[in-house]
């Protein structure tokens, strides 16, 4: 499938997947449905069962690409190199960096990253780079990354200094977590601890 | 929302707040300045009130701790409104932690504030080995930087001058966070959607729409571009990564600024890290209540208000009765007055001779557990079991201060985070925990000890099914336990002294004139028959679970004092009206029954009184259903 196509898959499954009408230019449209992965119903955009499948996909891998570019790689304007990235990823290395990842449920910017197979048997082979704050042990120093939080846990944490690039030492992490931010400490549950993602420093 | 007890628009000509994380020292520096002391917290959010003085022509105020310009907890949002009508903000940070703070410095510098910053505590910043040029970090955020050790009163003299130099400074529109071109595009288009004045600079709310601050929303909702501004502020940016961006700011500006040595740990810190370990930790906590224990409920309910009451029963009453009877011919005035209820004899011998020490002691131990930094400490160690009754570790504070006073209990629930939570703790400190006073003339009534396990047994059970079952019952998300540890540090005297005396202060201004309207109140049911009809339908329940028909006067009077209720069934059992297990029986029906007047006038200001209404039935139901429960398993009925 071409770059092209994919790509136009791509953001018909991001515009519907906000409740917007989808469009394409006559010629594409036409290339999209003779391949069956689109079709048209009351003059709206629609995916086929096909289409669907390998759009899913497509914004699967663009959105692990930004997880992958911004977390691991430090990079911040992710947008414009996860346009070319995503497809350069095959199967084999979509599950690996979805591990690698700890199978992450969002992308960078808060949008929903379709689960893969990988993510439903939650496969843990490859070496996790990116933990939760509540897998650490007492001793452990790690960065935060990102954080996947309601609103109210946002506001608590991001108020407290809690946000990516910080780096954090665990104190202890029963009955409850305490953590050290240079030279203040928080205590917190394990719920919060939950949803901080961390990667693991040298102690 | 109501800023409890005071009034927002403070008096005075230039107004200074004094805004900044909890445990900074602010309330510290407000009694530097002012000469008046605020009660002084060593864990989030607990300065209850909000304290307001003088110092020169400007008027100081101490704000509830807050974070950052993103309130959290209902005092952070008060401890904004109060910032956003001053004149002058000082924004007092702890020292050791200027890189964490610095960020919400720079916040009110964008937001259009007048601001200064106070560096405080360096003492302690010193010994962990960071020196921080504030000359230097002056000049790259172009506003006053003092240098202070709030306690021992350095850098105050500074501090004065600054303030006064600020007096009438027009802030120039300084931009000291540059954030990255996506961001910084998305709230300029904001910026330019945005029509109103207000007190925060457009640039800020801008900001603060994207941290998705609530507040702000709601501020901006007549604004006629209300649904653009939303959406656009709904961007894929996210809140964290803005925050981020300040952050990041922060951390530029103090390159070179600060420098770190390092240092040996010191003992207390070793000692801090220690306590958190449940095997130390959780025999320290229990050291911890039986110290207020000891101090309040032994050393103050007992020992001082034997000897106080016994000198204003022999030097006061007994002349005030003396007197009336002599000059005062009508018997209801003397009874006004004197006699068994009156103004003196009841309300002045309550609140001076049983309430006064037993607070005084309870204050004293209850901040130098504050002070020393063991009651976030006790949070910590008990969030696990507060969580299977609908509550973070951080009721325990709340709960705690309710075995000294249920009435300033209640208030201090606006620390716990979520609605929910504060109504399970208040329905908590209403039905079961008793206060000070009541725990002391219940160990005094107490006939044994095996009596006493079995009203601790009941009472608790009560308690946690309550909570359990408010936690199924009333709506909401459940508890989320974030709290800040503070260092472990040994209590000042002085800083002990004055922070018991400006709560006495509170406490007296609160309750005395309670006291007195109670005795009123009940010369008024005595004289017009309203109490007999009151005790005659008590009588019905009250005899139900078998106790002695006279018993339902002490339930009555229960509810205008708690204790009262109690000393008047301490009167019972020493005359020998009841039996063993009739003792028992009243002592968990009493301490179940209703809070006291004080505490449900609190109850309905803080709660609304559709909650107050429904805490006291609730309480009626459940101190008579356990009431007869306790009857029947010790074979009363």
């Amino acid at each position: 499938m071409s770059e092209r196509i994919e790509n136009a898959l791509r953001d018909i499954w991001m515009k519907l997947e906000i409740g917007e009408k989808a469009t394409v230019d006559e010629k594409l449209l036409e290339e999209l449905e003779s391949e069956g992965l689109v079709s048209v119903r009351s003059g709206e955009l629609e995916l086929t069962e096909e289409g669907r499948r390998r759009a899913e996909k497509i914004v699967r891998l663009h959105r692990l690409a930004e997880r992958l570019l911004a977390d691991i790689l430090g990079i911040q304007e992710v947008e414009e190199h996860a346009c070319r990235f995503e497809h350069l990823i095959d199967d084999e290395a979509e599950e690996a960096i979805c591990t690698l990842l700890g199978h992450p449920k969002f992308c960078p910017h808060g949008r929903k990253i379709p689960q893969g197979k990988c993510c439903r048997i939650n496969e843990v082979e490859v070496e996790k780079v990116i933990y939760k704050l509540s897998e650490l042990s007492p001793g452990d120093v790690a960065e935060i990354k990102y954080i996947i939080a309601d609103d109210r846990e946002t506001r608590a944490l991001i108020s407290s200094g809690i946000i990516p690039g910080v780096e954090i030492r665990v104190i202890r992490v029963y009955p409850a977590f305490v953590i050290q931010i240079e030279n203040t400490q928080f205590a917190l549950d394990k719920n919060i601890a939950n949803t901080i993602y961390v990667v693991k420093r040298a102690r | 929302m109501e800023c409890h007890g005071v009034n927002p628009e403070i008096p005075g000509k230039i107004r200074v707040a004094l805004v900044g994380n909890p445990n900074v020292g602010k309330s510290a520096l407000f009694y530097a300045l002012t000469g008046k002391y605020a009660t002084i917290s060593n864990y989030p959010g607990t300065t209850v009130d909000i304290a307001v003085a003088k110092m020169e022509n400007f008027t100081i105020i101490d704000t509830p701790g807050m974070n950052s310009l993103v309130p959290v907890t209902a005092e952070e949002e008060v401890a904004r409104r109060l910032m956003e009508d001053a004149d002058i903000i000082v924004h007092v940070v702890d020292a050791k932690n200027i890189k964490r703070a610095l960020p919400f410095t720079l916040q009110l510098i964008e937001a259009g504030f007048n601001v200064i910053l106070v560096l405080n505590a360096v003492d302690e910043a010193e010994s962990l080995g960071i020196e921080i040029d504030e000359k230097k970090l002056s000049e790259r955020i172009s506003i006053p930087v003092v240098k202070t050790v709030a306690t021992e009163k350095r850098g105050i003299g500074n501090l004065k001058e600054e303030i006064r130099k600020c007096a009438g400074r027009k802030m120039s529109k300084t931009k000291v966070i540059q954030f990255s071109e996506t961001i910084e595009k998305l709230i300029s288009e904001i910026e330019t959607l945005i029509k109103g004045e207000y007190r925060i600079s457009r640039r800020m709310i801008s900001v603060l729409l994207l941290l998705r601050d609530p507040e702000i929303k709601k501020l901006l909702e007549g604004e006629e571009n209300y649904e653009i501004i939303l959406e656009k502020a709904s961007s894929p940016a996210l809140p964290y990564e803005v925050m981020k961006e300040i952050y990041e700011n922060a951390e530029r500006i103090l390159e070179d600024v600060v420098i770190k040595k390092e240092v040996p740990h010191s003992f207390l810190r070793k000692f801090g890290e220690l306590s958190l370990n449940p095997v130390f930790g959780i025999p320290l906590s229990l050291l911890s209540l039986a110290f207020i224990y000891l101090l309040a409920g032994y050393v103050g309910a007992q020992i001082l208000v034997d000897f106080i009451e016994t000198w204003f029963e022999n030097n006061v009453n007994s002349i005030v009765n003396g007197i009336l009877l002599q000059y005062v011919p009508n018997y209801w005035i003397r009874e006004l007055i004197g006699g068994e209820y009156g103004v003196v004899t009841l309300g002045l011998r309550y609140a001076i001779a049983i309430i006064f020490p037993i607070v005084t002691t309870f204050f004293i131990a209850f901040s130098i557990l504050e002070d020393s930094g063991l009651l976030p400490r006790t949070a910590y160690l008990l969030d696990g079991l507060f969580k299977k009754i609908g509550m973070s570790g951080r009721a325990v504070i709340p709960l705690l201060l309710g075995t000294g006073c249920g009435t300033m209990a209640v208030i201090v629930t606006r620390i716990l985070e979520s609605w929910k939570e504060r109504v399970i703790a208040t329905i908590l400190l209403a039905v079961g925990i008793p206060c000070s006073a009541q725990l002391g003339v219940m160990l005094g009534i107490a006939p044994d000890f095996k009596a006493l396990l079995i009203w601790l047994g009941v009472v608790s059970s009560v308690l946690i099914i309550a909570g359990y079952l408010s936690s199924k019952v009333i709506p909401g998300p459940s508890p989320m336990f974030f709290i800040e540890i503070p260092p472990i540090r040994i209590p000042k005297i002085k800083n002990i002294f004055y922070k018991t005396v400006s709560r006495l202060e509170w406490y007296f201004k609160e309750v005395l004139p309670i006291f007195i309207l109670i005795s009123v109140a009940i010369w008024i049911g005595r004289i017009t028959g309203v109490f007999d009809l009151i005790v005659a339908g008590l009588s019905v329940p009250v005899t139900a679970i078998g106790l002695p028909e006279s018993t339902s006067e002490v339930f009555l009077y229960g509810f205008f004092r708690r204790d009262y209720g109690a000393a008047g069934l301490f009167d019972l059992a020493t005359k020998g009206a009841m039996s063993y297990s009739q003792i028992v029986v009243a002592m968990v029906a009493l301490t179940l029954f209703v809070p006291c007047v004080a505490q449900f006038t609190i109850i309905c200001k803080e709660r609304g009184i559709r909650w107050g209404v429904a805490v006291f039935i609730l309480s009626v139901v459940i101190a008579f259903a356990v009431g007869a429960l306790t009857a029947l398993m010790l074979g009363v009925i």
